[in-house]
């Protein structure tokens, strides 16, 4: 039997909450029999928080409900899950051994889960937020909890709702709206009151901030740390995000495959990582706080959870595996007091520390040098939208009532030809927008969009001397607009949505070409295929010809979506959030990948993201956007490493980063981003600033120039903002 | 801001234009179901040989255009739900100028639906007469 990981300290300390014994969990299906999870042992104890981090299908999400008694039919078991002594998963009563109970034992099983749910384990699933029922209200679905496990009154049903919002930090008023009327991050801490209603020994939240800006995110986490120090609640915290965990839990696990491959306080895993797999792991995705260095995310791809398991399951990805690895299971072992690691080579792993250091940033990635000649030029791009959706709407609307939404207001930039310009900002600042307007998906309201083209188009288009296309002007179907969708592409979010799932991936990729009619010649159109698909990095691509999008990975589907953007050779592709679908080992990759293409075709890209992480590492330059506006702009390193706007500096504060130092209760923003239909007449960031005076009010602000290409809209210096900071702290 | 009066009357044009539209909109099945009756009218007499039509429908288009003048006097055109939504969703508040604006709007509907009510009596009478003809 394999060692638990916190008896260290917590058997004297604490009570058991979870013992989770040799457990191993398999689902037979038709293509055979998939292992998801494999002799895992943990104790929870009472107040303990436990953070399990891993790449998709390690496992996580199956042990968090296998905790809960939730095994599904075609599961067979070993070993068992005890929650506060009863046996909640065991070989007995879970999966296909369940069908086989008498009906008696069967309700006698039902009765005690119902009782555990909620009472002992509560847990908020993923994603859980879009699971409301948008036809009741929020105090209905939390009393929904009380009703079933509790013989409490309506009335005592009431209070109870009101308690457990406010101890999620919402007000009261929440519980009388609808789903649809809360923001994400309101819904998120709805669900979290729900888990607390019964007052649980534990919680168990699976990725409870993805999807969530980072302001948003850092209010959560201040939100679940505040419950853990007030009520003493044990939890775990699953979630991709080395921060996010780092910031709310002592231990951390790190699950691959379905095994533990290593465990033990979550700073010394972090900052010492001892097996190979949490090593790559930290070094896959780029930190804030972590130096400009090149990342290489993990190569291959986790095993096959069918196949027949010898060995390391993490050898074939491994830089230190040799044929021992490959031949002889590793058990999970202690390497230091209270560190467990699955690895055979793990004491040789002692001693290499990851750097957090941001003055060695620029390290590795190459600086790009441009050559001051522009490709797209934006003067005073306005994008707004009436607030007319219904019949109804079109006609009780006021001209007067300035019903219409700013998603761009008054924007202008340079974009130079060959470099990565980075759009950062919350969800609803305008981003998507713009990146529409730009490539023309969006007529603009008002003001320029120039378009100047390579000097190649000059000379072949004799008609356009001189060389200037004005976006918003050109008419539907004419040449510059054909030329405009030829050079100018886009590559969206969602690589799973993007790609139409009837077609081949050789007829995704020739799609583009046959749309603009560059060949007949199917032997060429062969060829054009091929070197795109070669270009991001999908070889040999005769493999990928005939396949179809649900045979690929999501890294796989990427590149697709990729190379269907590159098949022609374009000068300009926007990307809206490309890395942000992927799982995160495949994230670094697909950074370098925007790199590589950038240098070796001088393609420059609109890089849209509301992860600063990402925006850093790939972006020369960034634009901050807030409510349609931009508040800041610089080279990417200048913005991250002196930013000058509040808004800046508050998201970046906002972003955890696992450091004992960071506090979310440090992020200087009030509230959440409003619509953009009632915009402050004065400074956008108005409402939300803590730096805000009078003048911000009424007074639109004047851009503050820093150094070269760095400004930032805000009416004070950087002195004033001091000082108006030194006058705060003194008040509070 | 150095367009913001050129922006604004691109957006009370693209304003006047949706409320042409959305009067349009809410105008439109009244007279689908005129024209509707109208081509019946025609069609049963010259495809089935009925005539009597000539002579039922100037009353039944009588009854139609007393309903569609009552529908529209009673109607609040999505007013209520409008409002909600403004006031629900997208956090406005309502003031005495928009409820005046709203209440001139829903008039100006009441009147259009009162007109299209005596079209529905005009056609009517066309029919009696040219029925007189007819038979």
């Amino acid at each position: 039997m394999e060692t638990n990981i916190n008896e260290r300290q917590d058997k004297e300390s604490g009570k058991v909450i979870v013992s989770i014994n040799d457990f191993t969990l398999t689902f037979k299906t038709f293509d055979g029999t998939l292992r998801a999870l494999e002799n895992v042992n943990l104790d929870i104890y009472e107040g303990d928080t436990i953070g399990i981090i891993g790449e998709s299908g390690s496992g996580k999400t199956t042990l968090a409900t296998s905790i809960m008694g939730m095994v599904a039919d075609n599961a067979e078991v070993e070993g068992y899950v005890k929650v506060k002594g009863e046996t909640v998963a065991s070989k007995d009563i879970s999966g296909r051994s369940f069908r086989n109970l008498k009906r008696r034992q069967k309700k006698i099983l039902y009765e005690k889960l119902i009782n555990m749910r909620w009472k002992d384990v509560s847990m908020v699933f993923q994603g859980s937020m879009n699971a409301f029922n948008p036809a009741y209200t929020i105090e209905k679905q939390i009393g929904e909890v009380f009703k079933i496990h509790t013989k409490l009154t309506d009335e005592q049903i009431r209070k109870k709702s009101i308690e457990v919002i406010e101890a999620a930090g919402l007000n009261k008023s929440v519980l009388k709206s609808f789903p649809h009327e809360l923001s994400g991050g309101m819904k998120q801490r709805a669900v979290i009151a729900m888990a607390l209603s019964l007052s649980p020994s534990l919680i168990i939240a699976d990725e409870p901030t993805t999807g969530l800006d980072v302001v948003i995110q850092a209010k959560i986490i201040e939100e679940l740390k505040k419950i853990q120090r007030q009520q003493k609640k044990g939890m775990i915290i699953i979630s991709h995000d080395i921060g996010v965990v780092s910031q709310l839990s002592k231990k951390v696990v790190v699950l691959y495959a379905g095994r533990i491959m290593e465990s033990g306080p979550t700073w010394d895993v972090y900052q010492r990582p001892l097996n190979p797999y949490t090593l790559a792991l930290m070094n896959s995705y780029p930190s804030l706080e972590r130096a400009k260095r090149k990342m290489n995310g993990i190569p291959g791809e986790t095993p096959d959870p069918y196949e027949e398991r010898k060995g390391c399951l993490f050898a074939g990805r491994c830089g230190f595996a040799d044929d021992k690895c490959f031949n002889e299971t590793p058990e999970l072992r202690e390497i230091q007091k209270g560190r467990y690691s699955r690895c055979h080579y793990a004491e040789k792993l002692i001693g290499i520390q990851m750097s957090s250091d941001l003055a060695q940033a620029d390290q590795n990635i190459e600086e790009y040098s441009n050559e001051n000649e522009t490709i797209m030029k934006l003067e005073n791009v306005k994008e707004y939208f009436t607030l007319r959706t219904s019949a109804a709407g079109s006609l009780f609307s006021r001209e007067e009532g300035s019903r219409y939404v700013r998603a761009v207001d008054d924007l202008s930039i340079e974009i130079q030809r060959g470099e990565i310009f980075g759009v950062i900002g919350e969800s609803g600042s305008g981003k998507t927008t713009l990146a529409r307007v730009i490539v023309r998906l969006l007529d603009a309201t008002s003001g320029k969009i120039l378009y100047f083209k390579s000097r190649k188009d000059t000379v072949d288009q004799s008609e356009d001397k001189d060389g200037v296309i004005d976006i918003t002007a050109v008419k539907d179907r004419s040449r510059e607009i054909k030329m405009l969708r030829k050079y100018s592409q886009l590559i969206f979010q969602d690589p799973y949505d993007s790609i139409d799932p009837t077609m081949s991936v050789y007829d995704v990729v020739n799609e583009p070409i046959i749309a603009h009619n560059i060949t007949r010649d199917p032997l060429v159109a062969r060829d054009m295929v091929g070197n795109a698909l070669s270009t991001v990095n999908l070889r040999p691509p005769e493999n990928y010809f005939e396949r179809f999008s649900h045979e690929l990975s999501g890294g796989e589907r990427q590149r697709v979506a990729a190379s269907r953007a590159l098949v022609l050779k374009p000068e300009f592709i926007v990307m809206d959030e490309p890395i942000s679908m992927l799982d995160v080992s495949l994230r670094a990759g697909f950074m370098n990948l925007i790199l590589e293409m950038r240098k070796q075709f001088g393609i420059t890209v609109l890089y849209i993201t509301h992860d600063l992480a990402s925006a850093r590492y790939v972006c020369d330059r960034l634009l901050v956007m807030y409510l349609g506006v931009g508040m800041e702009s610089g080279r990417s390193e200048d913005v991250i490493r002196t930013p000058l706007h509040p808004y800046t500096k508050a998201l970046l504060k906002a972003v955890p980063v696992p450091s004992p130092e960071w506090d979310p209760q440090l992020v200087e923003i009030i509230g959440e981003i409003g619509n953009a239909v009632d915009v402050p007449k004065g400074c956008r960031f108005f409402k939300r600033c803590i730096y805000a005076q009078s003048i911000c009010k009424d007074t639109p602000p004047p851009k503050m120039e820093v150094g070269k290409d760095h400004w930032y809209l805000c009416h004070f210096s950087q002195e004033e903002l001091s000082r108006i900071h030194e006058g705060l702290a003194k008040k509070s | 801001m150095p367009n913001e009066e050129a922006v604004l009357s691109l957006v009370s044009e693209s304003v006047k234009e949706s409320v042409r539209r959305g009067r349009w909109k809410y105008a439109k099945p009244p007279l689908y179901i005129l024209v509707a009756m109208l081509v019946s009218t025609f069609v049963y007499y010259s495809v089935f040989g009925i005539g009597t039509f000539f002579t039922v429908m100037p009353d039944i288009l009588f009854i139609s255009a007393v309903i569609v003048m009552f529908f529209g006097a009673w109607y609040d055109f999505g007013a209520e739900s409008y409002i909600k939504d403004l006031k629900d969703f997208y956090r406005k508040s309502i003031t005495e100028a928009d409820l005046v604006y709203i209440n001139k709007q829903q008039l100006i509907m009441t009147l259009i639906y009162i007109l299209i009510g005596f079209l529905y009596i005009g056609s009517g009478v066309a029919i009696y007469l040219l029925s007189s003809f007819i038979s």
